[in-house]
């Protein structure tokens, strides 16, 4: 196990958790531009779970467990919030520059999992979302 | 959220000292920016260079900001980190923000107004 932690569904938790599995990433040897794309894409999954599975009630509970395993990184998210279905890879959205008020605030989060990550599965157990998402990784100090 | 506001003759360059822009930071952010957006300053410069680590929601409030200083002013974003580049090049936004490699250089460039 390279990383595990509990949090309460708010923002300043998720903050901190990204906080310490770039410490972690980088002291375990994967470079700093691998340990950025990881720590966007675990950020963006626990965003995920704080605004859409809990709405941004604060009391939710989200597991983090991240796993090293030859050069296969795992990591895994779950919470209680309800049941939901992976959205399909769309690619980057079309943007219209000469739009300015029709630009997107929002909406990149599950686009940059999809592109970053290998593997990106769901699965609902006992009331939870479990999220596995996977990259094959190479480090620096091998 | 310490965000620092200093005006250069035309220019007002807006600084985050921040090594974060996530989506715990994000509205604060943007109430900041609100500010300068609401204030007489037609040329503003967004210097990011202090922040080490964006996500979507850090870039959703720096397009909200873009948004909010509407067409009459210039708005232009600096000093893009390797990571904070990759989140704006991965979603494709690069191309609706003028970019520049560092904020000085929108003191010494005088060929800014593209329009």
């Amino acid at each position: 196990m390279l990383y595990s932690n509990k949090i309460k569904s708010r923002q300043p938790a998720v903050t901190c958790v990204v906080a310490g599995m770039e410490r972690t990433l980088l002291d375990n040897g994967i470079e700093e531009e691998l340990t950025s794309e990881i720590c966007l894409v675990v950020a963006e999954a626990l965003n995920n779970v704080v605004e859409h599975a809990y709405k941004y009630a604060e009391d939710g509970d989200i597991e983090i467990d991240v796993l090293l395993e030859k050069s296969m990184l795992t990591i895994e998210i779950n919470d209680f919030g309800p049941a939901f279905d992976l959205p399909a890879v769309s690619g980057p959205t079309e943007i219209n520059e000469q739009q300015l008020e029709n630009l997107p605030e929002g909406g990149f989060g599950w686009n940059l999992i999809l592109m970053l990550m290998d593997v990106v599965s769901l699965k609902r157990r006992d009331n939870r979302n479990y999220l596995t998402l996977r990259k094959k990784i190479v480090t620096a100090s091998c | 959220m310490k965000l620092m506001v200093n005006k250069y003759g035309e220019v007002t360059i807006a600084t985050l000292e921040e090594a974060r822009l996530d989506a715990a930071l994000s509205v604060r952010f943007k109430e900041g920016m609100r500010e300068v957006a609401e204030s007489e300053a037609d040329d503003v410069v967004l210097d990011l260079s202090q922040v080490m680590f964006m996500d979507s929601s850090g870039l959703g409030a720096v397009v909200a900001v873009m948004k909010m200083m509407g067409r009459e002013k210039t708005f232009r974003i600096a000093g893009l980190t390797p990571a904070v580049d990759k989140v704006f090049k991965l979603t494709r936004m690069d191309s609706v923000f003028k970019i520049l490699d560092s904020a000085d250089d929108a003191l010494h460039d005088s060929s800014h107004s593209t329009g």
